[in-house]
């Protein structure tokens, strides 16, 4: 009777437990992020390590980053004109195409993708760095492992992704062009004049605003998933870096999805 | 009295329901090398840990110098952190950096050193542990003692007052192990500073130590000199040292000193109807033997000692055992059985050089086999028997060099 009833109690407070091993996560997080922030502006400064977290966040994602950029223009392009010629408003394709992806499409897909492609990467290399006890070598030479891995990657990907998604706006609205303009025939001027008119700095700025938080997130996240990678319940060793690297990049994806809405409403 | 370097007080560290130190008290001084043996997952690596920093224990005191690491305001915990280093099993080198990125990151992230003068110390390191010319490559593409030295070289690199090395001879070949503790125990010398070592490699760590802690059931159970070490009573202790003879004895069927004991014992206690002798055989020059041609040969000649007993006394003998390295002891129901007989035809063949042999060979070394006996009387002990047994002892075998 006793075991049946404090089964039950243990069922009941299961929820609770849920949702205060959630907080206490998201409260960790928190902290790393925010010694991330303290030590990224505490000296010395090492450029070197910034410029190669740029180097790999940034320089090497411009190439995904247009091609995604690219279609994405294209079939939106084809999309829009398709729907606008029905009114006859095919005219504001130009504008259709920019404020998507200035607004939403640049930022969001653009993280997407930088997710899958260096967030994914930072976390495996931070997760098999702690399961080979590289990370804890850095401590006991007196190393502060947060300012040397998680710093240099929060700076690079604050300075990246806004850089990073307007790459992708801009051949984004070629792609449109391409689609649009070259294939479908409206006229240029039309396609861009309609775009300067409508299309203001505050658009603009509120894709920017999003692509920041969209890099915080997916940087804190994935540095924290591999940094921690020890501490997961699930499985140790290669496991747990296999774990952690998806888990990084679902739980990030999921963040700027919800973080987009969140912003939206706000920005709006 | 001398103030130990590092100090654990009641130290206490659980993982989950696993209690791995329970109020562990140890003393380690400076300037010395320390060996914490153990069996594997006992907690020796965690008490390396715990000394670092790397962990905190659960209830307890961890002293640097007197002062409590726990307590330690953190300027003066990362002070003490560049005093002291630490190597890790696996090496822990980082696989994206070069050689020489690996041994120059301390220095380049902690001091304010100029690249000329890191560059100038790390190669200094590299040369001093032979491993100079390796500087670009990466660590996979060296083999496990090159990795062992670059670990070693980035521990003492910094001139460390204190390096912990976690098992540093792990997975090595006995002839890379032999090089890596040399090169420790060189480096040790040359530096100066303070060596904690984890190990497994019994007893070849005695030889460089100066004290020896043995971690059992999360505790210290013995820590001192090698040579208390060697007279200490306590049955674990003496299992860990005596760690590579049980196997030989098992392999050669014989029973430790220790058991034998106890069996003659049980013995003279059960029964004082039949008559019983004490034969022992001894090598001579056994020593001699080892050092000239290893531990192999020596054991094939125990090994064949125990057949011979066997086949002189068939099923008479009661026990087998080893008595110090060069003698194997037996105890001999002589109440249906003349062995006073059997060991003149023994003699008499030994006479007709049936036993003794000659070789020439530069590689050859002399040794020899007597056998002595005696009554076993209850007034006597073991030690006295023996004695007595090798006073009357009679040459068994031979093998002479030309």
């Amino acid at each position: 009777m006793k075991n049946s009833s404090s089964r039950s109690l243990e069922f009941l407070s299961l929820p609770g437990r849920i949702v205060l091993e959630f907080i206490r996560e998201l409260g960790h997080i928190f902290i790393f992020f925010i010694k991330g922030v303290i030590f990224s502006l505490m000296p010395p400064y090492d450029i070197y390590k910034i410029l190669q977290q740029i180097y790999f966040i940034g320089f090497k994602s411009i190439f995904v980053i247009s091609l995604v950029g690219l279609f994405t223009g294209m079939v939106l392009g084809l999309q829009g004109y398709y729907t606008l010629i029905k009114f006859e408003a095919e005219g504001a394709l130009g504008v259709v195409v920019a404020l998507s992806i200035i607004r939403e499409l640049g930022p969001v897909l653009g993280a997407l993708m930088i997710i899958g492609r260096a967030g994914s990467a930072m976390a495996a290399e931070l997760g098999i760095m702690r399961i080979t006890e590289q990370i804890d070598a850095l401590e006991t030479m007196n190393i502060n492992s947060v300012k040397f891995l998680f710093s240099p990657r929060l700076i690079a990907s604050i300075i990246c992704f806004p850089f990073l998604t307007a790459i992708y706006d801009v051949i984004g609205i070629i792609g449109g062009y391409l689609t649009g303009v070259v294939l479908l025939g409206i006229n240029s001027g039309t396609y861009f004049s309609k775009m300067e008119t409508v299309v203001t700095m505050e658009d603009i700025r509120v894709g920017f605003y999003k692509a920041l938080v969209f890099g915080i997130l997916m940087v804190t996240i994935c540095c924290y998933q591999g940094y921690f990678v020890h501490k997961r319940r699930e499985g140790f060793g290669a496991r747990g870096v296999s774990f952690a690297t998806t888990s990084a990049v679902v739980i990030s994806s999921v963040l700027v999805l919800v973080g987009d809405y969140v912003l939206t409403s706000f920005l709006l | 009295m001398k103030e130990p370097i590092i100090e654990f007080r009641d130290v206490h560290k659980s993982y989950g329901d696993k209690t791995v130190l329970n109020g562990v008290n140890l003393r380690l001084y400076e300037g010395e090398v320390t060996t914490i043996i153990g069996k594997s997952g006992v907690g020796k690596s965690v008490s390396l840990k715990l000394m670092i920093g790397l962990d905190t224990p659960d209830k307890g005191d961890i002293l640097f110098k007197g002062q409590s690491i726990l307590k330690m305001p953190k300027k003066r915990w990362k002070e003490v952190k560049k005093e002291i280093n630490f190597m890790f099993q696996n090496n822990a080198l980082f696989d994206s950096l070069t050689i020489f990125e690996n041994i120059a990151l301390p220095l380049k992230e902690t001091t304010r050193l100029s690249s000329k003068k890191i560059k100038e110390k790390v190669l200094n390191m590299m040369e001093a542990l032979d491993i100079l010319g390796h500087e670009n490559k990466y660590p996979s593409q060296l083999s496990g003692g090159m990795q062992k030295r670059v670990a070693l070289a980035r521990a003492l690199v910094t001139d460390p007052k204190m390096v912990l090395f976690d098992e540093p001879t792990a997975g090595l070949d006995p002839v890379r192990r032999k090089s890596v503790l040399e090169m420790i125990i060189s480096k040790q010398k040359e530096f100066g500073f303070t060596a904690v070592l984890v190990s497994h490699d019994v007893p070849d760590v005695f030889y460089i130590s100066n004290r020896v802690a043995i971690l059992e059931s999360g505790d210290f159970i013995f820590q001192g000199s090698p040579r208390e070490l060697e007279f200490n009573e306590h049955p674990v202790v003496y299992e860990f040292i005596n760690s590579l003879e049980f196997l030989k004895n098992d392999v050669a069927g014989m029973m430790t000193r220790r058991d034998f004991e106890k069996f003659f014992k049980s013995i003279l206690e059960k029964d004082d109807q039949r008559d019983l002798y004490l034969v022992v055989y001894e090598i001579a020059r056994y020593n001699e033997l080892i050092e000239k041609v290893g531990h192999i040969t020596p054991f094939y000649i125990l090994q064949d000692l125990v057949s011979l007993c066997k086949s002189i006394c068939k099923d008479n003998i009661l026990g087998i055992g080893k008595y110090g390295p060069d003698k194997v002891v037996s105890i001999v129901d002589t109440s249906r059985f003349n062995f006073k007989d059997k060991l003149n035809a023994i003699q008499k063949s030994i006479k007709n050089k049936d036993l003794k042999y000659s070789v020439t060979s530069a590689r050859c070394v002399e040794f020899s086999i007597f056998i002595g006996f005696t009554e076993v009387k209850k007034d006597k002990t073991i030690i006295e028997l023996v004695d007595n047994a090798l006073k009357n002892k009679i040459l068994l075998a031979s093998l002479t060099c030309n």
